[in-house]
């Protein structure tokens, strides 16, 4: 089953690819800090939703202000998007880099790559 | 709050970017060019920060990156406000961390109404926008 490939958002720290990597699990992670030299640093969120499209990027983030509307906004004009894992900030700390890495963990497990196609998850 | 008025000669070029601006925000022009005018003073006072136009408003951010100030200060808190512990997790110098709490600590308000809107953003509040959006529950660390 092939597995997704997890795209952090820029508030959420690179530590947590480290994490997953710990875990001993065979997952693709990225940050938006690192990837690329980091190019992607400071992108809109179209552009970022755009990005991870095109490379089949499922994209993690605790943004749970403008990306919502912006997918709403979306699925309305009939533009696919490559899955979005919503991140709590209730539930769970940004600090909490473990819990973050095991709540990803699980999903990768659960879900291969293909479910992941417009599919939006809320991680609490 | 109290407001004054203030009438000023701008070119003529000027004045139609403000009113196509201002149609773009769906303000009138009085209040679009007020609100660039207290946007700018912040600027000059905080060069670190920008505005940008999102979904739910304008909003302040760390210039040149997609980082919010809400949450910064946000991150910033869940550390007890280590600015070296919340720069290593933003990847951040620490003189933009503390550019960014010293902007949320001259508008609080404003960062307050930011985090509770983020906050009111959980799955309850969101379903209804996104209707497919499921809820999975993350392992305890």
């Amino acid at each position: 089953m092939m597995k997704p490939v997890f795209f952090l958002d820029e508030h959420l720290s690179p530590a947590i690819c480290d994490v997953v990597a710990a875990l001993g699990e065979d997952i693709q992670i990225h940050s938006i800090l690192t990837y690329q030299q980091g190019d992607l640093r400071g992108e809109s969120d179209e552009e970022v939703l755009l990005f991870c499209r095109k490379n089949n990027f499922v994209l993690v983030t605790a943004d749970l202000n403008t990306i919502p509307p912006l997918l709403k906004d979306w699925h309305d004009i009939g533009n696919t998007h490559a899955g979005v894992v919503f991140i709590s900030n209730k539930s769970i700390r940004a600090s909490d880099h473990v819990r973050i890495a095991k709540g990803l963990v699980q999903l990768a497990r659960e879900n291969s790559a293909r479910h992941w196609s417009d599919c939006v998850v809320f991680l609490r | 709050m109290a407001t004054g008025v203030v009438s000023m000669r701008v070119p003529e070029d000027a004045k139609n970017r403000l009113e196509r601006f201002s149609r773009y925000l769906g303000k009138k022009p009085s209040e679009a060019g007020a609100m660039l005018l207290e946007e700018g003073l912040r600027r000059a006072e905080h060069p670190y920060i920008d505005f940008r136009n999102t979904r739910i408003g304008r909003q302040a951010y760390l210039k040149g990156s997609r980082l919010a100030v809400w949450y910064i200060y946000q991150v910033a808190s869940d550390y007890n406000f280590s600015i070296s512990q919340t720069s290593e997790h933003l990847h951040l110098s620490e003189s933009k961390v503390k550019a960014a709490l010293h902007y949320a600590g001259s508008y609080p308000k404003e960062i307050e109404i930011a985090m509770a809107d983020n906050a009111a953003g959980e799955y309850e509040a969101l379903k209804g926008l996104l209707p497919d959006l499921t809820p999975v529950d993350a392992p305890k660390a």
